[in-house]
């Protein structure tokens, strides 16, 4: 039986109540959602709107239409970013972001002619975008806690300074929902809020979503095609979630999502976060208890470190032997490296999850000694 | 199985995606209101789906779809 500590980048193992909802889907009932009128198709459009309400619901949001499902938080942030951004201005970015949104800003910047600046991170929001802003600012992109040392961004000071100033706030809480709760009700700076639904939320791979918190005015598609609705007009319809859900979604995937989300209600929130916390503490004591060994950050549920200058995918390696399995190398995230200063080498990265357990870490704890 | 009388009973609220009506589906079921969903071919209005709906609680139906805001159309 191995240990799992790749949790940041896909949980494992699923809550049983998630496998047993797959598995229904895909046994009894997985028509095509919005499409037919026969009672496989309605009771899958049925189970699609039970999952929008149940997110809704978990995100104190009172609009479940305003949240489109995508394969992923990257193609949630490529239908924020590439959807968004239409002309030529100034985007600000945080010095952790994931390559999910380095990516498809620089591309579309590049194509607008557009220039990107970075705020550190690690300083409030005023001290850190204040300097940075200029008159053709329109859109400030940032993760709401870090893939590689889970540090968390000062959300709320950002949203404050972007609402004064007009700018659209687009946020990637990747690394957030499922390990600190969050209610979209005292968050009303965010225009748009990007997930994964397979990393905290404990869906399938393939489940994620995008959250219109205020509309969708301007905003543009990223892909058209069949929808299920209005289907005379040539172009993508107007109303919510159809617009930005072309194609078939993935029914198993977002039931899946359903019952990962049900699963955290049940356990509580709160409660999530204080388990995740104290395997974190614990975390951090069986690193620094490792001889050279060098925590970079450690934090709400992530622990990443160094070990002299011994290249980190060798020490994931080694691990693996030792039935663990943790993450090295960049994580997808140069420009974190960059400001640790690891882009050499990169970092050994240990990811939790609420299921994970004490035992577990006491086999870590040995798979290191054994190094 | 849909019985005959329904179409002198039954009356529909339309929607113009599955999405909508669910979500007026539930907003009514909240009230007391039963209802069952039916997918409509899509026709120049974009309606595509309809709410059937006891002809006695129609008036309380778009009532509530009113004040909640709610986008549908009514048809007989």
């Amino acid at each position: 039986m191995v240990c799992y500590f790749d949790n940041a980048a896909t949980t494992f193992p699923k809550p049983a109540r998630v496998v047993n909802a797959v598995k229904e889907c895909i046994e009894y009932y997985c028509g095509n959602p919005g499409r037919s009128s026969h009672s496989l198709s309605l009771k899958c459009s049925e189970k699609i709107y039970e999952t929008r309400e149940t997110v809704a619901h978990f995100l104190g949001f009172g609009h479940p239409e305003n949240i489109c499902f995508t394969q992923n938080a990257t193609h949630a942030l490529n239908i924020a970013i590439k959807g968004s951004i239409k002309e030529k201005c100034h985007c600000i970015i945080s010095d952790l972001e994931h390559n999910s949104v380095l990516r498809p800003l620089t591309k579309q910047l590049t194509k607008l002619g557009g220039t990107l600046s970075f705020f550190d991170s690690s300083l409030c929001a005023g001290e850190a975008i204040e300097p940075l802003l200029q008159e053709d600012t329109r859109f400030v992109i940032c993760t709401m806690a870090s893939n590689v040392t889970g540090s968390l961004t000062d959300i709320g000071g950002i949203e404050q300074l972007c609402r004064k100033r007009g700018i659209r706030l687009i946020v990637d809480a990747s690394q957030y929902l499922g390990h600190i709760p969050l209610d979209m009700s005292r968050h009303d700076g965010i225009d748009i809020l990007c997930a994964p639904g397979h990393k905290g939320l404990f869906g399938i791979q393939g489940s994620g979503f995008i959250l219109f918190a205020s509309g969708t005015e301007g905003i543009d598609t990223l892909t058209e095609g069949g929808s299920g609705s209005n289907s005379l007009s040539i172009s993508m319809p107007v109303d919510l979630p159809d617009r930005f859900e072309a194609g078939t979604v993935s029914t198993p995937a977002i039931v899946s999502l359903c019952e990962g989300i049900r699963f955290l209600e049940e356990f509580g929130m709160h409660s999530v976060k204080n388990k995740i916390d104290e395997l974190t503490e614990r975390t951090a004591d069986i690193v620094s208890s490792v001889k050279k060994a060098r925590i970079l950050g450690c934090d709400n549920g992530i622990c990443s470190f160094k070990i002299a200058d011994t290249d980190s995918e060798d020490i994931a390696r080694r691990l693996d032997g030792s039935g663990v399995c943790v993450r090295g190398g960049l994580h997808c995230s140069p420009l974190a490296h960059k400001k640790l200063g690891t882009l050499h080498g990169g970092t050994v990265r240990i990811s939790l999850s609420v299921l994970n357990t004490t035992k577990e870490l006491d086999r870590l704890y040995f798979a290191l000694k054994k190094l | 199985m849909r019985q005959g009388w329904d179409f002198i009973m039954k009356s529909s609220l339309t929607f113009n995606n599955s999405t909508v009506a669910l979500k007026a589906q539930r907003q009514l079921k909240r009230s007391g209101i039963n209802s069952s969903l039916v997918k409509l071919t899509s026709d120049s209005s974009g309606c595509t789906y309809a709410l059937e709906i006891d002809r006695a609680d129609m008036y309380s139906a778009v009532y509530i779809m009113r004040n909640l805001g709610m986008d549908f159309a009514i048809r007989n």
